[in-house]
């Protein structure tokens, strides 16, 4: 049993020692730009959608 | 007599397994009627790839080979052509009659971020990474096509998990819906006024959208370009020849040629990894994800606005249109069958059309910035 965590336990380390820092770094920002870039747009085209209705609606 | 049994003697176990896969992919087509437009050939090429005869495989190869070539691996002209089909076949006077839903369309893309920054935990080189979270998108021709652009080595099940995870939409978002909101939220009652919108409008929306998207993210320029220009077709009133041939003839046909086209990624050697299963895994988180992302938005909205939102309509978020808005409608009539939120749940479907697009362009450039490609 105790063999078996510790097996459990290298195998964890393993996993989070061979993530890529720089990766996940990379991917972060591309989730803070991409999400941002997102509601910008939107934004825009919520506002661009309400001034056309506002002056072409009867 | 030899010549009979000869190739038998050719055929190995991860053949038998992508028959299996195939065959699965067909059941659940025909059997349980889930996508069957692209899982029925993707199952069927999926077999014919993974033939073991060297002659039938050199002569499958050189066919489905070809039309990757020219349909996806050349210029991506599959999903683009498919996009202007599916543009005219969207009424977007939902979204236009009350144009703030388009909010949930976007934090419904959450998922794909989230995807990107767990694929990446994973393991998976950025690019890859990037082609996996697209799965969020839950738009087949949106996948495939930024798979494509960053040069992906894993379109076959990114291509086999976006549409299946599109089809099991009705299974996925309930649970996760449920378990986001409270009994007293998913009662709370929309009003829909049946505003008109000017047919003007309806004209400038494709124009204006295109232009938008093209300044902040051009290189989603091909995919909602061609979306748009489909729309165009359909609200312009002077091409209806055109736009039933868009909604009919050219979806169905591209849709045949697409769904055998991507099993040429579907090779035995390429698609049974463990990356494969876990890009599945990934797949599934993105969907959920990116309905979480929508609720919570509406959540979110509740605690600063007087007139309440049903929460619910932000899973409709999801580009899986039009089912995701079927979902929505449907738990708010399980819970009050007064309440009718379809209009509402669909103006923020078709929102999400847009937004995935959106995602999709903005994953490219950013990917591509950071890769220097």
């Amino acid at each position: 049993m105790h063999e078996f965590i510790m097996n459990i336990g290298y195998a964890v380390l393993e996993f989070f020692y061979s993530i890529d820092v720089g990766n996940l770094k990379n991917s972060l920002s591309i989730m803070g730009i991409g999400m941002l870039g997102i509601f910008i747009v939107t934004g825009v085209i919520i506002l661009t959608i309400t001034l056309l209705d506002k002056l072409f609606s009867k | 007599m030899e010549i009979l049994y000869q190739n038998l003697l050719n055929i190995e176990l991860q053949h038998v397994i992508m028959w299996i896969i195939g065959g699965i992919l067909i059941y659940l087509a025909i059997a349980k009627e889930m996508e069957p437009t692209l899982l029925m050939p993707m199952g069927f090429g999926a077999i014919l790839v993974n033939l073991p005869l060297e002659q039938a495989r050199t002569g499958v190869q050189h066919v489905i080979g070809t039309l990757f070539n020219i349909g996806i691996e050349g210029a991506e002209l599959f999903p683009l052509l498919l996009f202007i089909g599916i543009g005219a076949m969207i009424d977007f006077e939902p979204l236009l009659t009350n144009p703030k839903m388009m909010i949930f369309g976007a934090a419904a893309q959450f998922g794909i971020f989230f995807t990107l920054f767990m694929a990446s935990l994973f393991g998976f080189e950025l690019k890859d990474a990037a082609s996996i979270a697209i799965i969020g998108a839950a738009d087949g021709p949106t996948s495939i096509f930024v798979a494509k652009e960053l040069g992906s080595s894993y379109m076959g099940a990114i291509s086999v998990a976006a549409y299946s995870y599109m089809a099991l939409v009705p299974l996925v978002q309930p649970p996760i819906i449920k378990l986001c909101t409270t009994k007293k939220e998913r009662l709370i009652k929309m009003e829909y006024k049946g505003k008109k919108v000017s047919k003007l409008t309806k004209i400038l929306f494709p124009i204006v959208v295109t232009v938008i998207v093209a300044l902040v993210a051009p290189d989603a320029v091909a995919l909602i370009g061609f979306l748009m220009f489909g729309n165009l077709l359909r609200e312009c009133g002077v091409t209806n020849s055109l736009s039933e041939t868009a909604q009919n003839v050219l979806a169905n046909l591209i849709t045949i040629l697409l769904g055998l086209t991507i099993a040429n990624c579907m090779k035995a050697e390429e698609f049974l990894k463990f990356e494969t299963l876990l890009i599945m895994g990934l797949g599934l988180v993105a969907f959920i994800v990116d309905t979480f992302g929508g609720i919570m938005l509406a959540k979110l909205m509740n605690l600063f606005t007087k007139k309440k939102i049903n929460p619910m309509i932000g899973a409709a978020g999801i580009s899986a249109f039009p089912m995701s808005a079927r979902v929505v409608h449907k738990m708010g009539l399980e819970e009050d069958n007064s309440n009718f939120l379809l209009m509402h749940s669909i103006g923020v479907n078709v929102s999400g059309q847009i937004a995935s697009v959106i995602a999709g362009g903005l994953i490219l450039a950013l990917v591509k910035g950071m890769l220097g490609l």
